[in-house]
């Protein structure tokens, strides 16, 4: 039945409207709206997009080689053949940065998935079980929160080796913590709400009411936890790998192209400028795009 | 209150313990572990006396055991590196950590609070919007390059303050050289803790403001500028004390990067070349001496917050 029906009874026009229904608001229709309306997290979006796309398409679109060397030009400033210049043994510092950036961009968000997965698995056992699972895992996760990331994953890359996977892992089994807090908290306010004694009363096991009926009221608070840890994990790379420790030359990462910028300092300090200004730009673009999502979602401020 | 202080120090020891052990077993399972410092000449006699010598030819538990029995005595065995004292290093070493995050925190309260102030009371503003702005810069910032930036200006362009070290070499102590060594990794370290406060700093101050007893204080017709300073400050600093337990780690970690730019001989240094070398007595020693600090530091604001705000009551 369509608003077709309610105009063939004579009814006043303001009623008629009332009767028509407005298009559904839900939760994602509004935050859009109010995500149109965020100029910063628009513009980090498009930039976003950008970023991303030269990632996966740059190295194959591009002609330059990032791996080829040529120790008559380098150092050079930015010319014809390298618009951005070339490094200290002359390779083409535009091509590492776009080859880097999609090693940086990859160890990111795969670290974010890592992360988040394990930071979404704890808080949704701790806060939907309670009790002893609470204790455990929450007591577990504050011990992790104690301790300074930087410290540990500096441990563990002295005992597993650099590398991206490692690094990659590590920087995930760091960052959790905080996504497990925030998705217990939110558990523990849903698992007493009505829909789920509905459920369980039907005989919904408690992996479904878990994953079907709770993670998806919970999903807005996991989308900005995950949006705000791209940035962490992308920022935590370039230091480990700006260490030596993370991921090493010859394959390039924002944070490695940096290694050896305070050496040419005097005669190329152009080379620390483009790898940082990557880093600050991305990882800005992230935490303004999650501050908005924030800002969008947050039921708190709905009208 | 003696029964709550009791119950946060056996926590604090559990998390002592998980920390402890993670790191034990860590190592412990690490590929090729300590005998990757033999070559591959070694012969099968000198790969045993070293083994035998480091105590790896005994049983895991074992190992576990005495690990932990001469932890608790602050004992982590000798670095396998130039084979000194663990807790010599570190005791040499965390004074010179400690320095530059007393000053990093000291200088990011003195900036962040009072930007966090400004920015709450003149909420919507343009001030209140570029400290908005750069708290997110500073949030995004690698620290890393914040320093080499700061080098290129301050030590290559002006030549104003050295970039490395804590004395210039080959002088006697000066406390103006110390602190002209100690400016820039300050600094540094500051911005990785600043724009946290100053962003907690106004959310706590704004909400203090929406309070009944600020419209009270208000229509007794208080001054503006003293309804803000005897109550909603007071009031919104207590909140911001708790997030004194998130901003020590952070500069602990922060210390890593900042004492390796700037040659600063800390831990932070140190574990650096601890991972580079897989000096693993040195990293477990470090890693539990610095859970340590950070332990007791939240310990310590726990207490402290329930000794500013009376409406806290330990149970």
């Amino acid at each position: 039945m369509t608003g077709g029906g309610a105009q063939s009874i004579d009814i006043p026009s303001a009623t008629r409207a009332a009767i028509v229904p407005p298009p559904p608001r839900t939760l994602w229709t509004i935050a859009a709206r109010r995500l149109r309306r965020n100029a910063p997290a628009l513009l980090a979006i498009g930039f976003l997009v950008i970023v991303h796309l030269f990632a996966v398409l740059g190295p194959w679109l591009l002609p330059w080689d990032p791996f080829a060397a040529d120790p008559l030009t380098r150092l050079t400033g930015s010319s014809a053949a390298h618009p951005l210049g070339t490094d200290e043994i002359g390779r083409d510092v535009a091509a590492r940065l776009i080859l880097g950036s999609r090693v940086s961009l990859g160890v990111g968000l795969v670290a974010m998935i890592i992360s988040v997965s394990v930071g979404v698995a704890v808080g949704a056992l701790a806060g939907y079980f309670g009790r002893r699972t609470e204790a455990v895992l929450m007591r577990f996760t504050e011990a992790m929160l104690a301790l300074p990331t930087l410290f540990v994953i500096l441990a563990a890359l002295a005992v597993f080796g650099g590398g991206p996977t490692t690094s990659t892992i590590v920087i995930g089994l760091t960052a959790w913590m905080p996504v497990a807090r925030v998705v217990r908290g939110e558990y523990l306010r849903w698992r007493v709400t009505e829909f789920v004694d509905a459920a369980r009363v039907i005989g919904s096991s408690d992996l479904r009411i878990m994953l079907r009926h709770i993670l998806p009221q919970v999903s807005p608070s996991i989308i900005v936890a995950a949006t705000l840890n791209v940035a962490f994990a992308i920022l935590t790379e370039s230091a480990i790998s700006y260490l030596g420790l993370g991921i090493r030359p010859p394959l390039p990462t924002w944070g490695n192209m940096l290694q050896n910028a305070q050496i040419y300092i005097w005669s190329a300090p152009s080379l620390a400028v483009y790898p940082g200004a990557m880093i600050l730009l991305t990882v800005l673009a992230y935490n303004f795009v999650g501050d908005g999502l924030r800002d969008a979602l947050d039921p708190r401020l709905k009208i | 209150m003696g029964r709550y202080l009791l119950e946060r120090a056996a926590q604090a020891l559990v998390v002592l313990l998980v920390v402890s052990t993670l790191t034990f077993v860590m190592v412990t399972l690490a590929p090729g572990g300590p005998e990757i410092m033999m070559t591959m000449e070694s012969t099968p006699d000198q790969r045993e006396a070293l083994a035998r010598q480091l105590g790896l030819d005994q049983p895991l538990f074992v190992r576990y055991v005495k690990w932990m029995a001469s932890a608790v005595r602050a004992d982590f065995g000798r670095s396998f590196g130039d084979r000194r004292k663990v807790n010599e290093v570190i005791r040499e070493r965390l004074p010179n950590t400690l320095l530059l995050g007393g000053t990093a925190l000291i200088l990011s309260l003195l900036v962040g609070i009072p930007a966090g102030i400004i920015s709450a009371t003149r909420r919507y503003s343009s001030t209140d919007h570029v400290v908005t702005f750069f708290s997110f810069i500073g949030l995004s910032i690698p620290a890393f390059w914040v320093a080499i930036l700061l080098i290129l200006l301050f030590t290559v362009r002006l030549s104003w303050l050295p970039a490395s070290g804590m004395a210039t070499p080959g002088t006697s102590f000066l406390l103006t050289d110390r602190i002209s060594h100690l400016v820039l990794p300050a600094i540094v370290l500051a911005t990785t803790t600043l724009p946290n406060l100053s962003r907690f700093m106004r959310s706590a101050l704004i909400e203090e403001i929406g309070q009944d007893y600020v419209r009270t204080a208000r229509a007794k017709g208080l001054p503006g500028r003293q309804v803000l300073s005897r109550h909603a400050i007071r009031n919104a600093l207590i909140p911001v004390v708790t997030l004194l337990g998130i901003i020590v780690p952070r500069l602990v970690g922060g210390a890593v990067i900042t004492e390796t730019i700037f040659s600063w001989p800390g831990m932070g240094q140190l574990a650096v070349a601890a991972t580079i070398g897989r000096d693993f007595p040195l990293i477990m020693g470090l890693t539990v001496v610095v859970a340590i600090v950070v332990i007791v530091s939240n310990l310590l604001v726990d207490l402290a917050y329930g000794w500013l705000d009376p409406r806290i009551t330990y149970t």
